[in-house]
């Protein structure tokens, strides 16, 4: 069954829906017993869900494959030797794993119980996070014992066949998912040694028995272990193997590059329009790594084909959202100052965040497309705001948007001065 | 860039040799001072490796070492059109350049109102402590000063914390937040016995210069705020000098305090970054308290912090794009510690 033939509009509304009639929808497919169709059509939000996530009530098997969230796809995609998870078989592992757990069980779901729904996004974030932290280990662990459930066919619709190779796929990122929190907090920060982290992942990874490929599409999701992942690859794009680690084998690799290339295509597709502007720029971020890897000299043919395609989709993608940006978030804030009081303390917050976000794309796309025509993009929203003249608009306003935008030598250019008569 | 290679202090003798400590926002200038050179202001850093030594950088070539922020274009513009006067460049006339260039707003409206709120605070005080001033005078029989000098007298008494509004009082409030960073760091390192480095570092500095400022307050403040103000009308310049000490010693602490107060609860960076621009008294902070300013060990350690960053950044391995968005998130950091800045 596909969405398409069902709901023949209906998804490609929600691809652009904001985010609380997004959430609208899903609290509706949540809390349907038989979820079916309803589920195939929520599938393509599933990454700008992943955001939301912390307004979703959170439960045990919700926050068991929180780790695994880029390399679950939907139930009808999934196909045997993929490295990912199909979605229809969360449910059947998480109820075949939880009661598994034993006390550290009960003492998460109380955790999690005392998170409510509404609960601010740090406060949620830190909770999951410690929730987490107690929950993949033992999780990893009934995974690699665990028998295939009696209702694994009647629940997920494949066969018991299919069974050990989702439960080893899960389990190798369970059991690295810790050191992959900490890769990501760190490479935000900058305060990890990637290759190092990488490195650790891939031994351990590689020293338990399958899933190895899953591991890889997961480090290949994010962008900065992207971005090295091609040096650890014996004989792949960039050579350099990391001393100790034994040769990825290439099935695993392919795989893995496959999976990761999909996923970019569906985010650049569905995900960064709708998204707000810094998240967009983190999956922006994440593409350009991957297809940056991809297309050296090294890389097998197709695979440079199809990345550059993704490039291609994902230069166009920033440039539109950046113009959504521009029209949606900027211009219409800066030109109502001018026909009323000036701009608020929190207004000019907004505006600056806009701007910085707006700086932070143009940089990712410079490494997607032509870096001349992002940077004349951006030198024209400058002038622009700039160039505003309005009453509640201050030149120190403008002039700091216009730095943001495109650094303080620049804006002091484009930004003209008061008019003093 | 010159490298200081008369240097024979791990860093200068004198505080005027240091510089005074500047708030710039541009991540490349992080942890940079400036001083009175010898046709033009300087800036002086550190060594980058972490090696003794400090390098010097001629004013007008700032602009050109780095993309500054707007903020730190004109802080270093207002600071230049203020450097015609031969007068050494110390703290007061840098805080003063920063409060000007922050009301403006270039670092944002956060570090504009804290301006406008500490200038509205400062002004209240000042004209209290003005009429203190007039008062103790009055009652001590030296006769009654002119509004300029009852003026210059209050901005020394209200800045030692004496007469109204002590409690706010820029150098023992800063001597107190220097104890609670001390206690803080102490405290976590206690809890965090496998990495303590940085928070010991940082702690046994802030009590070394909070212990040396708290002695230089005292002598500056004289037996009672009569002796203080007695001496002012014998000789203005000689006071003036006194109250001046605790403030050099002090400056540059306002960074690694805020850098404390802002990051996550124990964050390594934060610490280490903390660590790296603790500032380290010159000796010349001895001969001023007659206490023993060990910076030997400080500069140790500090090398040692410095190589560790180091380290740290040669294996981010990174692009421009993605150096340039590091930098871009370090000057949004940097301008919301202006704003936490009174």
């Amino acid at each position: 069954m596909s969405t398409q033939t069902a709901f023949p509009d209906v998804g490609r509304k929600l691809v652009r829906a904001r985010d609380d009639q997004m959430a609208q929808v899903v609290a509706l497919v949540d809390a349907l017993v038989q979820r079916g169709q309803a589920d195939a059509l929520i599938a393509p939000l599933r990454p700008r869900l992943a955001l939301l996530a912390p307004s979703r009530l959170m439960t045990v098997t919700r926050l068991m494959f929180r780790p695994l969230d880029p390399v679950i796809v939907p139930g009808s995609q999934w196909r045997p030797g993929m490295p990912a998870l199909p979605r229809t078989a969360l449910g059947c592992l998480g109820a075949a794993v939880v009661p598994r757990l034993g006390a550290a069980g009960m003492t998460i779901q109380a955790m999690l119980a005392g998170l409510p729904p509404g609960a601010p996004a740090d406060t949620a974030r830190d909770a999951a996070a410690r929730a987490g932290a107690m929950l993949w280990p033992g999780a990893a662990a009934v995974l690699d014992n665990l028998l295939t459930p009696p209702d694994w066919t009647d629940s997920t619709g494949l066969p018991p066949s299919c069974f050990g190779p989702v439960r080893a796929a899960a389990a190798a990122v369970l059991h690295q998912a810790a050191r992959l929190a900490r890769l990501y907090a760190g490479a935000d920060s900058g305060e990890t040694d990637i290759a190092a982290g990488i490195s650790a992942i891939l031994m351990d990874a590689q020293s338990r028995p399958g899933g190895l490929a899953t591991v890889l599409a997961m480090l290949l999701a994010y962008g900065p272990s992207a971005a090295l992942l091609a040096g650890f690859i014996p004989g792949g794009p960039a050579n350099g193997a990391s001393p100790g680690l034994a040769a990825l084998p290439a099935g695993a690799l392919d795989s893995a590059v496959e999976q990761a290339l999909d996923r970019a295509g569906a985010l650049v597709e569905t995900v960064l329009p709708g998204v707000a502007l810094a998240a967009a720029a983190g999956h922006a971020r994440d593409v350009a790594a991957l297809v940056a890897a991809l297309e050296q000299p090294g890389s097998r043919p197709s695979l440079r084909v199809q990345a550059g395609r993704t490039r291609l989709a994902a230069d166009q993608a920033c440039r539109s959202r950046m113009a959504q940006a521009v029209q949606q978030d900027l211009m219409p804030r800066l030109l109502n100052a001018s026909n009323d009081d000036p701009l608020d303390d929190a207004e000019v917050g907004c505006l600056e965040s806009v701007a910085r976000d707006l700086r932070r794309l143009g940089r990712i796309g410079r490494r997607l497309g032509q870096p001349a025509a992002y940077d004349t993009l951006m030198i024209q929203i400058a002038k622009e705001v700039g160039r505003l003249s309005a009453p509640g608009l201050t030149r120190m306003d403008r002039l700091r948007l216009a730095e943001l935008l495109v650094g303080a030598q620049a804006a002091l250019r484009l930004v003209p001065e008061e008019n003093r008569t | 860039m010159e490298k200081n290679s008369n240097a024979s202090y791990p860093q200068p003798a004198t505080f005027a040799e240091r510089g005074v400590a500047m708030p710039f926002t541009s991540p490349a200038l992080t942890g940079m001072r400036v001083r009175s050179g010898q046709s033009q202001l300087e800036l002086v850093l550190p060594n980058p490796s972490g090696a003794r030594g400090t390098y010097v950088v001629p004013w007008a070539a700032v602009p050109d070492m780095c993309q500054p922020t707007l903020h730190d274009l004109r802080l270093l513009a207002t600071l230049d059109t203020r450097s015609g006067e031969r007068e050494v460049i110390g703290p007061a006339r840098v805080h003063a350049a920063a409060r000007h260039v922050a009301l403006e707003g270039t670092a944002g409206r956060q570090a504009r109102a804290a301006a406008e709120a500490a200038m509205a605070a400062d002004k209240t005080r000042m004209a209290a402590t003005a009429q203190y001033v007039v008062s103790v005078l009055a009652f001590v029989g030296t006769g009654c000063p002119d509004a300029q000098e009852a003026a210059a007298l209050a901005r020394v008494v209200a800045e030692l914390g004496i007469g109204p509004g002590a409690a706010d009082a820029p150098v023992p409030k800063a001597i107190a937040a220097l104890g609670r960073l001390q206690v803080e760091l102490l405290s976590w390192a206690g809890k965090h016995p496998e990495d303590t480095g940085p928070a010991r570092l940082v702690a046994a500095l802030a009590a070394n210069a909070a212990a040396c400022a708290g002695v230089a307050l005292a002598a500056a403040r004289h037996s009672s705020p009569a002796a203080l103000m007695l001496a002012w009308r014998a000789g203005p310049g000689r006071v003036a000098a006194l109250a001046t000490r605790p403030v050099w010693i002090l400056d540059g602490w306002q960074l690694p305090a805020l850098l404390w107060a802002a990051a996550a609860p124990g964050s390594s960076a934060a610490l280490t970054e903390a660590a790296q621009v603790a500032p380290l008294l010159p000796p010349e902070a001895e001969a001023w308290t007659g206490l023993p300013t060990d910076t030997a060990a400080a500069d140790l350690l500090r090398r040692v912090l410095a190589g560790r960053a180091g380290d740290a950044r040669a294996v981010e391995g990174r692009g421009p794009d993605v150096r340039a968005a590091l930098a871009s998130d370090m000057v949004e950091r940097n301008e919301q510690l202006r704003g936490m800045a009174a």
